[in-house]
C-alpha cells in the first residue's frame, strides 16, 4: 500500500502533500523535512530507493523518489509495493501531469494544485495504484475540466488552445512591458522538466 | 495601479480561473525569503480568511477561493482546524462539480475516518452516488476511499454495490477500490459479494480489471485457500496480456500492461506458495513471462521482479525443475545482469532478487559462480547507502556456521561506520549481531570471534542511546555474562571473560545479585592468573557497592590475594578490603556509571598550575625542556661525492654463507628492524640453531650490502656474527609479504632515483673503527629506512594488483556453505 504521495522542490517546500494514512498534521511536517533531508543528499547516481528509518515507520517502509529539475516526487510505501513498479508509477504520474499542462512545470504545480490533487486521485485511490494508462488519466481529468469551465470560472480563458494563446500573450506581454516584475519564483521556478521524456532511470 | 499589470496579466494566472487573491497570496508565500516572512504572510491570510469564511452570505465561488487557500495552508504546515467546518459545508451547499470536488478534496485532505465531522458527510455522498452523472459520484467515491468509517458503511453499502455495474468503466473501478478499502474495516459485510467479484475478473475493461486483481490481491493474502480456483482464469488473463489483446494505451514503453502482469504474478505466487500443484501449472507461465521481459526494453524490470519474487515462492518440487537448467535457460540467471549493471537501480534490483530467494537455491543450477561473490563484496564498499544496507540484510540471510566469523566482522564495520543519528539502523544491526553470536557459540576458541563479541559489547554499552531500549540490551548481555562465567574457564579465552566481568560489574543489579554469583566470583580468583584476577576483585568490589553488603567469605577469599606477587593483585584486594567496610568512602569512589561520554584528557596537566605556581614562588626554579637532539643530523647533510668503489663480491659470498649475520643485532634500532623484518618481531626473543637461512632472505642481506662500503661489509657481519648467536629459528616462517618486498629489489636498484639516494647519506670513513661502525650503521638505518619507503611505494602498487585474489577470498569466505544444510543451527 502507498503510504504517502509527497512532491516538494529542491528547497524542500511542499508542493503537493497526500497522505493516505491518519497522520496529524506536525508529523506530516517532520516527515516531509526527514525525507528531504535524507534524499537531497543522495547524488544522481544513487539509486532511487530509501529504507525507511525509525522516523518513516521502521523496516517495511520504503521510500521510492525521482528527481525532475526543480522537484523531488516522493512516495512512501510499504513493503508490499514492488520498488521498481512504484518508480514505473512516478513517471506515469509525471506524465500524465505532462499532458494535462502541457510542458508542466513548478509553477503549474503551485497554481494547479488542486487539480493535481484530482490527477493523483484518478492514478492512487486510498492508497492503491487505480490507474496506469496515461491516457485514462488525462481524458479523465479533461472531463472534469471542461465540466468546471462550464460550471462558471470568470477569469478562465476556456479551451486548451485559446489557453495556449494566453500563455504566449502573457510572456510576450510580460517581456515587453518590463522585466523588473518577473519576479524570481517566476524565473527560478518555471524551468521546464527537462530530462523528462523517456527518462525512466535506467539510462545507464 | 501600473505596476500590477503584468501580474494580472500572468499568464499562469489567466489560465488557474482562480481569483487574484489566490494568486498573490501565493506568490507572496513563494517569494517569501526566510520562514518567519513566510510565517508572517500566512498567519495573515489565516487571520482574514477566519473574518471572511464567518461572514453570513458568501457565494459558493468565493468560499471555494477561501477553502483552496486553507489547503495551501495546511499543506505548509499551518493549523487551519476553524476551516475544516466550512470544507464540509461547501461540499453539501456546492451547486457546481467543481466545488464539489473542491469540497470533498478539502474533506479527504482535512478530515480523516475517524473525525467527528464526517459523518455530516453521509448525507452529502448518499445524494451523489444517486446522481445522474457520472463524475459526481466519482467524486464521491474518491472522497469515500478516504473517509469511509464504521458509520457510514451501513448508509452507503448499498449504493456502492450498485456502482459495481455501473455503465462508465471509470465508475466501477473506483467502487471496486472503495470496496478494498472496505475489506480492510469490515471484511465480513462483503462475503456476499464474492460471485459479482468473479464475475468482473472477466471484465472487458483493462482498467477495472486491474483494479479488481488489486481487490482480490487484498482477498488472497487474508486466505488463498478460499481462491484456489481463480488460478486457471489468472492464466487465461495472463496469457492473453502477453499476446497483446489490450488496447495498445496500456502499454508503457513498449510493455504491454505491465502493471496488469505485475499483479498477476503476485497473485500467482501467493496462490502457489506451498501448493504443488498449482506450482506446476503457473511455473512455466511465470518463466514465460520473464522470459518476455527480458526481451523487452528497459521498463520490464518491475515484471522481472515480480517474477523471480514470484518463483521463489513456488513449491521447491517445482522450484528445482525451474532451476535445474543450464545456465542461460535458468531462470535466475538474469540476477546476474542485474548484479554487474553499472545503474545502481538495477544493482539495488539484483540485491533484491537475491535476498528474495533462499540461499540454498543459489548455489544449484549452474548459474552461480564467483563472479556474483565478487560483485556482492563489492557492494560493501558501495557508497550509496540504500546498497549497503541492503548487501548487509543479505549477509545477515546467508550467515551460517562457516562464514559466520566474516559476516560478523563485516557487520561489526558497517556499525562502527553508520551515522549516530541513524538509531533505527544501528538497533537492527546489534540485534542482528547479538542473534548471531547467540546462534553461533561453537566457534568460542575462535580469535576472530571473540574480538566480534569484544566489539560488539562495547557498542551495546555505548551505541544505545534511547533508556528503555538500553535497559533491554543490558539486561541481556548481563546475563550472557552470568553464563560465560558459569562455563568451564579453560573453554573461555581471556578476553571473553574479562569482558563478562566487566559488564558484570558496570550493569548488574543489586536484585540480581545472588549468592551463586559471588561464589562462582571467589571460585575464579583461585583458578585465573593475576590480570583476570585483580578484574575479579574489582568486580567484587562493584557489587559489593551496589548491594551495600559484603559477606564475609568474600573478604576471606580476596584477603588470599593480599599475599599475592603481583603488585596490582596485592594493591586491588587491599583497597577491597579497606573499602568492604567503609560504604560511604566506597559510594563516592565507585558512582553508578551513569553516561558513557568519553571523558577528555587534560594533556597540558592544567589542574597543576596552582602548584607549580606556588612553588616557583618559593623560589624553585623553572623547568627547564630538556632539548631533544639528534646526534646524527648533520652526517645527512654531508655527501660523499666521489663514486663508491665496486664490491668485491659475488651476490651470494660464501663467507656470508658460513657465518650468517642475524637481524637480532641489538644495536639495530628498533625501527631499525622493523624495516628489516616487517612482522617478524618474534625473532627478538626467540634463540636458537635451525635450518640454514633461506635464499629469500639472503638476497635481501645480499643487496643491502651492495649499497655498503666494502670494508664496511666486511666489519659489519664479522660484527655481527661475533656478537651474537646466529639466529635461524624463524626463518622457515617467511611470509609472504616479506618475498614480495624482496623480490622487488632488482626492480628497485634499476631506478635511478634509488641510485641517487644511495650516493647520499653516507658519511667519509675517516674516523676510528667503533666510531665508524657507529656512523655506519646510524647511516645504514637511513638507508634502509629510505629503500624501504620505496619498496613500500612498490610493494603498494603491487598489494592493488593483488587486490582481487584478496577479494575472492573474501568472497569465498563469505560464501562458504552457503545452501547447505547447516550444522549450527
Amino acid at each position: 500500500m502507498i503510504k504517502s504521495v509527497l512532491i516538494f522542490n529542491n528547497h524542500g517546500k511542499p508542493r503537493i502533500t497526500k497522505f493516505y494514512q491518519q497522520i496529524d498534521i506536525g508529523t506530516q511536517q517532520a516527515l516531509l523535512q526527514e525525507i528531504y533531508s535524507l534524499v537531497s543528499k543522495r547524488p544522481e547516481t544513487a539509486c532511487n530507493f530509501l529504507e525507511g528509518s525509525q522516523m518513516l515507520g521502521g523496516k517495511d517502509t520504503r521510500v521510492i523518489y525521482r528527481h525532475y529539475a526543480t522537484l523531488y516526487f516522493v512516495f512512501v510505501v510499504d513493503e508490499s509495493e514492488s520498488e521498481l513498479g512504484i518508480l514505473d508509477l512516478i513517471q506515469v504520474f509525471v506524465e500524465s501531469l505532462d499532458r494535462c499542462f502541457e510542458n508542466v512545470c513548478e509553477l503549474d504545480l503551485i497554481f494547479h494544485f488542486d487539480e493535481v490533487h484530482h490527477i493523483l486521485s484518478e492514478v492512487i485511490s486510498g492508497g492503491m495504484v487505480l490507474e496506469t494508462n496515461i491516457s485514462e488519466i488525462v481524458s479523465a481529468y479533461s472531463e472534469a475540466n471542461k465540466l468546471k469551465k462550464r460550471s462558471g470560472a470568470i477569469a478562465t480563458i476556456s479551451g486548451s488552445g485559446a489557453g495556449a494563446v494566453a500563455r504566449d500573450l502573457g510572456a510576450n506581454f510580460a517581456n515587453t512591458v518590463t522585466s523588473t516584475l518577473q519576479n524570481t519564483l517566476q524565473t527560478t521556478v518555471s524551468a521546464t522538466f527537462p530530462t523528462f521524456r523517456r527518462n525512466t532511470g535506467f539510462n545507464t | 495601479m501600473n505596476s500590477r499589470l503584468p501580474t494580472i496579466l500572468n499568464t499562469t494566472y489567466l489560465t488557474s480561473g482562480l481569483s487574484r487573491g489566490f494568486f498573490e497570496f501565493v506568490t507572496r508565500v513563494g517569494e517569501a525569503r526566510s520562514k518567519q516572512e513566510e510565517d508572517r504572510y500566512v498567519s495573515q491570510e489565516i487571520v482574514s480568511l477566519k473574518t471572511k469564511l464567518n461572514h453570513p452570505d458568501i457565494s459558493s465561488r468565493k468560499i471555494r477561493d477561501y477553502i483552496t487557500r486553507l489547503i495551501y495552508c495546511e499543506m505548509l504546515g499551518y493549523n487551519v482546524e476553524f476551516g475544516h467546518i466550512h470544507a464540509v459545508k461547501l461540499a453539501q451547499s456546492a451547486k457546481g462539480l467543481w466545488d464539489k470536488r473542491i469540497g470533498y478534496l478539502a474533506c479527504s485532505l482535512f478530515l480523516h475516518e475517524t473525525h467527528e465531522l464526517s459523518i455530516m458527510l453521509i448525507n452529502t455522498l448518499q445524494k451523489d452516488l444517486k446522481s445522474s452523472n457520472y463524475l459526481e459520484v466519482c467524486a464521491a467515491l474518491t472522497a469515500l476511499c478516504h473517509l469511509l468509517n464504521k458509520d457510514m458503511i451501513p448508509a452507503v453499502f448499498g449504493l456502492v454495490e450498485e456502482a459495481l455495474s455501473h455503465p462508465k468503466d471509470i465508475v466501477r473501478k473506483k467502487a471496486v477500490m472503495v470496496f478494498s478499502r472496505l475489506f480492510h474495516d469490515a471484511p465480513d459485510t462483503m462475503i456476499h459479494l464474492d460471485e459479482k467479484f468473479r464475475q468482473m475478473l472477466t471484465e472487458r475493461d483493462p482498467s477495472v480489471l486491474g483494479s479488481i486483481l488489486c481487490l482480490f490481491l487484498e482477498f488472497i493474502k487474508a486466505d488463498p485457500n478460499k481462491f484456489k480456483d481463480l488460478v486457471p482464469s489468472l492464466i487465461s488473463i495472463l496469457e492473453q496480456v502477453l499476446d497483446r489483446w489490450l488496447p495498445r494505451s496500456y502499454d508503457y514503453h513498449g510493455v504491454p500492461a505491465p502493471w496488469i502482469q505485475i499483479k498477476i504474478i503476485e497473485n500467482m505466487g501467493l496462490l502457489a506458495r506451498d501448493d504443488e500443484k498449482i506450482s506446476s501449472e503457473v511455473g512455466p507461465l511465470i518463466v514465460h513471462t520473464l522470459r518476455k521481459a527480458e526481451n523487452g526494453v528497459d521498463a520490464a524490470y518491475a515484471i522481472i521482479f515480480e517474477c523471480i519474487r514470484a518463483i521463489s515462492r513456488l513449491h521447491p518440487q517445482t522450484l528445482s525443475t525451474i532451476i535445474h537448467k543450464s545456465p542461460n535457460l535458468n531462470p535466475l540467471n538474469v540476477i546476474t545482469r542485474f548484479l554487474k549493471s553499472n545503474n545502481h537501480n538495477l544493482k539495488y534490483l539484483g540485491l533484491t532478487c537475491l535476498s528474495e530467494i533462499d540461499p540454498m537455491w543459489w548455489i544449484e543450477g549452474e548459474w552461480w559462480g564467483e563472479e556474483q561473490m565478487n560483485i556482492i563484496v563489492d557492494c560493501l564498499e558501495e557508497r550509496d547507502d540504500t546498497l549497503k544496507r541492503k548487501t548487509l540484510d543479505l549477509l545477515y540471510a546467508m550467515v551460517n556456521s562457516q562464514n559466520v566469523v566474516v559476516v560478523m566482522e563485516h557487520m561489526i564495520n558497517a556499525l562502527r561506520t553508520i551515522s549516530t543519528t541513524d538509531e533505527f539502523s544501528r538497533l537492527l544491526l546489534v540485534n542482528r549481531i547479538v542473534e548471531i553470536s547467540g546462534k553461533y557459540p561453537l566457534n568460542l576458541q575462535n580469535k576472530d570471534y571473540d574480538k566480534a563479541v569484544d566489539s560488539t559489547f562495547l557498542i551495546i554499552s555505548k551505541s544505545i542511546e534511547s533508556k528503555e531500549k538500553s535497559e533491554e540490551i543490558r539486561q541481556y548481555a548481563v546475563s550472557e555474562a552470568i553464563k560465560i562465567l558459569e562455563s568451564d574457564i579453560n573453554n573461555t579465552t581471556k578476553n571473553l571473560t574479562s569482558w563478562a566481568l566487566r559488564i558484570l560489574g558496570e550493569f548488574v543489579k543489586s536484585t540480581e545479585l545472588q549468592e551463586k554469583i559471588y561464589n562462582r566470583l571467589c571460585d575464579l580468583l583461585t583458578q585465573v592468573d593475576y590480570e583476570i584476577q585483580a578484574q575479579v576483585i574489582t568486580t567484587l568490589l562493584k557489587c559489593v557497592s551496589k548491594m551495600k553488603y559484603c559477606p564475609d567469605n568474600i573478604i576471606e577469599c580476596v584477603a588470599k590475594c593480599c599475599q599475592s606477587s603481583s603488585g596490582d593483585v596485592k594493591q586491588r584486594s587491599r583497597e577491597f578490603i579497606i573499602l568492604s567496610k567503609d560504604f560511604v568512602l566506597l559510594d563516592k569512589i565507585i558512582k553508578p556509571y551513569e553516561n558513557f561520554d568519553d571523558f577528555t584528557i587534560d594533556e597540558s596537566l592544567s589542574f597543576l598550575d596552582n602548584f607549580v605556581e606556588n612553588a616557583l614562588k618559593n623560589g624553585a626554579k623553572p623547568y627547564n625542556r630538556i632539548p631533544i637532539t639528534r646526534e646524527d643530523t648533520n652526517a645527512a647533510t654531508e655527501i660523499r661525492y666521489e663514486a663508491y668503489e665496486k664490491p668485491n663480491m659475488t651476490y651470494f659470498p660464501k663467507q656470508i654463507m658460513t657465518s650468517l649475520p642475524t637481524y637480532d643485532d641489538s644495536r639495530l634500532s628498533e625501527s631499525d628492524r622493523d624495516v628489516l623484518l616487517p612482522n617478524d618481531r618474534s625473532n627478538q626473543s626467540s634463540r636458537g640453531v635451525g635450518p640454514p637461512v633461506t635464499p629469500g632472505q639472503l638476497a635481501w642481506f645480499g643487496v643491502t650490502q651492495e649499497h655498503l662500503p666494502p670494508e664496511n661489509v666486511h666489519e659489519h657481519t664479522s660484527l655481527l656474527a661475533d656478537s651474537q648467536e646466529p639466529n635461524y629459528n624463524d626463518y622457515e616462517e617467511i611470509d609472504s609479504n616479506r618475498q614480495s618486498v624482496i623480490s622487488l629489489i632488482p626492480k628497485m636498484k634499476l631506478q635511478p632515483s634509488t641510485q641517487s639516494w644511495s650516493r647520499a647519506g653516507y658519511k667519509p670513513v675517516n674516523s676510528t673503527e667503533s666510531d665508524k661502525f657507529i656512523k655506519y650503521n646510524t647511516s645504514n638505518t637511513r638507508s634502509s629506512l629510505r629503500s624501504s619507503d620505496k619498496v613500500l611505494s612498490i610493494a603498494s602498487v603491487t598489494s592493488k594488483t593483488t587486490m582481487t585474489p584478496e577479494k575472492e577470498k573474501l568472497a569465498s569466505a563469505l560464501f562458504s556453505g552457503v545452501g547447505t544444510s547447516d550444522p549450527g543451527q
